[in-house]
């Protein structure tokens, strides 16, 4: 096994176009790390190069801190798990598992040992002799990762393995892997673009976007402290909300206030500003569950128009208008149903509101929320 | 104005059924949403309304009057596909518009309505600054939301909606969501649209029908299907993670849950008359849905069973572990920061008003 470590990685195709930007991260060794960004984000071209499929324009790759940048593809001892599984059709669940072994034609008996071994733990003994056409989705997988982890690869690299699966099978098929990834210890580069799939299955996450990297984190710090408006908005379902706001200051109170609310910052809150030096002008980032909603006016609430709303059983996701023309998202309890037209009252949780830098959408205050005990639920 | 009905509509391929008896009604309207995973035959379902396959067996009503033999183009119905299936050679523009100019149709309308009508439809849904472009010029999103709009560019007696969105990415897909359904409320155009995203369905269908292996498993609304689950198949099928099921026989005061442990969940006092009533001693499934388990130390008296954390997937403020019993496992949804630590023994407790019970032949709810 081995970590891997990107050094000032760049990937630039045909001379001007910016695939993958001055990337550096390290996974380490035996860590579930994934790689997550829309697509175009430059993550395909990282794992291409770390499989040796792609050259490395300028920078390093490393495996336990060697250079592996002039190294072919075979010599990396890299295995990949991809999204159709890939499986030779033809061949039984041995066979296909053998595979890379007769390719590398070790004895027989070698082979033999390390195919049942692989099966034994992947829980495939039974079906050793069938074919792979009629084995369930969990079955296939289960051979795919058979046939990646029979050679002892020291890093194993699964892109988009599950993706395109309806969404009831995706979770058991992410439950699955990610059991048998955690048995096996090795050390995995998971790349995605469902953040479902990283904020469930990684250690830690790299959030790429248009070639750079955006953060680097565990789920939960990604979660809780967004680097910048990008990771906000890419993170969490239903989706954060964003909305311009100016910061005013009356009698030593500070407000935030939009065209379609104001509201008075808290103490703690408030303070973190006395050393902001940035323009008044933000951009506030609230997630659907930190908007709260009163069906009748409170003091301090502000009323909003329903605009939409979706039943989802447990949960009711309401979609609610402001004077700016956007929308805001919040996520209430299943039995609550105010109807569309009609005005409720909101305020936001104060520990939980993002601010962003209008001009570089970065979180004014990541640094001071790094170090923040993450106050979790409500 | 447009009420469609299906009567006992069945489609084979070979010695595959398709649709098996499949009956219901859209009201004029109406948004209905068929639901099922790949291959449930939701696509063939569409093919036969559209009319671009004909079925075995059954009868199409539009409005009372049986069309089930007329071609595609008498039908007037408007279908976007799940694959975009649009002209290469073709602007954005061209595109929206073939559908108001395509020969074999009746068209009533100016050039300047035509116009209009493409212009409306493209910023609906925010593909208006893309008319001028082609099709190779556009990301998968952008290529869906045109086949939309090419459908939505017409005033047809029904929709019929294969997918639309499911290419988007989450956070579009979700604006589209209440975007299309604004839409179709304002044009009060009925509308079958298909998903296999049960969230979709509950959000945004006004009938809901859960299609499984050819066969209609039960129609109702969002409460209806997820608070009314007829059967096991609709309650495992909607709500995310799954509802969890554990066979059981009901002891007047408690079930006993069959399994290594035996363990025994309480009857809740209110329940009770009504168990009486329902229940023999027959061998049950209950279920019960994540949300309504909590956790406690395993040491807690008010703990139905005690079990190991084998996962735990932290999706943001909350999370969903999953917990281990001999051969139970049982998904819990919880808040994060009453996570427990992987690999950790806890306690769990049922919320006994919320359980389901299901007769464990037929697998239809019972009660």
């Amino acid at each position: 096994m081995a970590s891997v470590e990107f050094n000032h990685v760049w990937k630039i195709y045909g001379g001007t176009v910016e695939a993958v930007v001055d990337a550096c991260w390290k996974c380490e060794d035996g860590e579930f790390f994934s790689i997550l960004g829309p697509s175009g984000c430059g993550k395909s071209s990282s794992m291409r190069m770390i499989a040796g499929l792609e050259e490395i324009t300028r920078g390093e790759i490393l495996f336990n801190d060697r250079v592996v940048n002039a190294l072919p593809p075979t010599e990396r001892n890299v295995a990949m798990v991809f999204e159709n599984w890939a499986l030779y059709p033809n061949l039984t669940v041995y066979e296909n598992i053998a595979f890379p072994l007769r390719v590398r034609k070790l004895p027989e008996s070698e082979i033999d040992h390390k195919v049942k071994e692989a099966a034994r733990f992947l829980n495939l003994e039974n079906i050793l002799q069938s074919g792979v056409k009629r084995l369930s989705g969990g079955e296939m997988q289960r051979v795919s990762i058979g046939r990646a982890i029979v050679r002892n690869p020291e890093v194993l690299i699964m892109d988009e393995p599950i993706s395109h699966l309806d969404a009831g099978l995706r979770a058991r098929m992410r439950d699955e892997l990610k059991t048998q990834v955690s048995k096996l210890g090795v050390t995995t580069l998971y790349i995605t673009h469902d953040q479902v799939e990283s904020m469930a299955m990684a250690d830690r996450i790299a959030i790429m976007n248009l070639g750079k990297i955006q953060q680097i984190g565990t789920p939960l710090e990604i979660y809780y402290n967004p680097y910048n408006e990008f990771v906000g908005g890419f993170i969490g379902e239903p989706p954060m909300n964003f909305a311009l706001c100016n910061l005013s200051t009356d009698n030593g109170d500070r407000f935030v206030e939009s065209p379609s609310f104001k509201f008075k910052l808290e103490r703690e809150l408030s303070s973190l500003f006395n050393k902001y030096e940035g323009s008044s002008e933000v951009k506030i980032g609230v997630r659907p569950e930190d908007v709260w909603v009163s069906l009748s006016p409170k003091e301090g609430w502000f009323p909003m128009d329903v605009d939409f709303v979706e039943p989802q059983g447990e949960r009711t996701i309401i979609s609610l208008r402001l004077k700016s023309g956007d929308f805001f998202l919040t996520e209430i309890s299943g039995d609550l149903r105010p109807e569309v037209g009609h005005i409720i009252y909101v305020r936001f949780d104060q520990r939980h509101i993002h601010f962003f830098d209008t001009k570089t959408g970065t979180n004014i205050f990541f640094e001071q929320y790094k170090n923040r005990e993450i106050e979790r639920g409500k | 104005m447009a009420r469609v009905e299906l009567k006992n509509i069945i489609k084979r391929f070979g010695d595959n059924t398709a649709l098996d008896d499949v009956s219901f009604s859209i009201q004029d309207g109406q948004f209905f949403c068929l639901l099922g995973s790949s291959g449930a035959g939701k696509s063939t379902t569409i093919n036969i309304i559209s009319g671009v396959e004909l079925p075995d067996a059954g009868k199409i009503l539009l409005n009372d009057k049986d069309i089930t033999g007329f071609l595609p183009q008498e039908r007037n119905i408007a279908t976007a596909f799940e694959s975009y299936a649009l002209y290469p050679h073709f602007t954005v523009y061209q595109n929206l518009m073939f559908p108001l100019e395509a020969p074999g149709r009746k068209h009533t309308l100016t050039l300047k309505e035509k116009d209009g009508l493409v212009h409306r439809t493209a910023s609906m849904l925010g593909i208006e600054e893309l008319l001028h472009r082609y099709p190779r010029e556009l990301s998968g999103g952008q290529r869906q939301r045109v086949a939309l709009g090419r459908t939505l560019v017409r005033r047809p007696n029904i929709y019929l909606l294969d997918e639309p969105i499911a290419h988007l990415d989450a956070k579009l897909r979700h604006r589209m969501r209440s975007e299309l359904k604004k839409i179709q409320q304002e044009l009060g155009i009925t509308t079958l649209y298909t998903t296999p995203d049960q969230l979709e369905a509950l959000s945004m269908g006004d009938v809901i029908a859960v299609l499984n292996k050819g066969k209609i498993e039960q129609i109702g609304t969002s409460d209806e299907i997820y608070y009314k689950p007829v059967n096991m198949y609709v309650a495992r099928f909607v709500g995310d993670p799954p509802m969890n099921f554990f066979k059981a026989v009901y002891k007047g005061t408690h079930f006993v849950i069959e399994n290594e442990s035996n363990f025994q969940i309480p009857v809740h006092p209110n329940s009770k008359a009504q168990l009486d009533r329902n229940m023999k001693e027959h061998p049950i499934f209950i279920g019960i849905r994540p949300k309504d388990i909590t956790t406690v130390s395993p040491q807690d008296r008010q703990a139905h069973l005690r079990g190991e954390v084998v996962l735990i997937d932290t999706l943001g403020q909350t999370s969903v572990i999953t917990v281990k019993e001999h051969s139970h496992i049982v998904k819990v949804k919880i808040n994060t920061d009453k996570l427990p630590n992987l690999h950790a023994i806890v306690g769990l407790q049922f919320d006994n008003l919320k359980l389901y019970y299901f007769d464990a032949e037929s697998r239809e709810r019972l009660g």
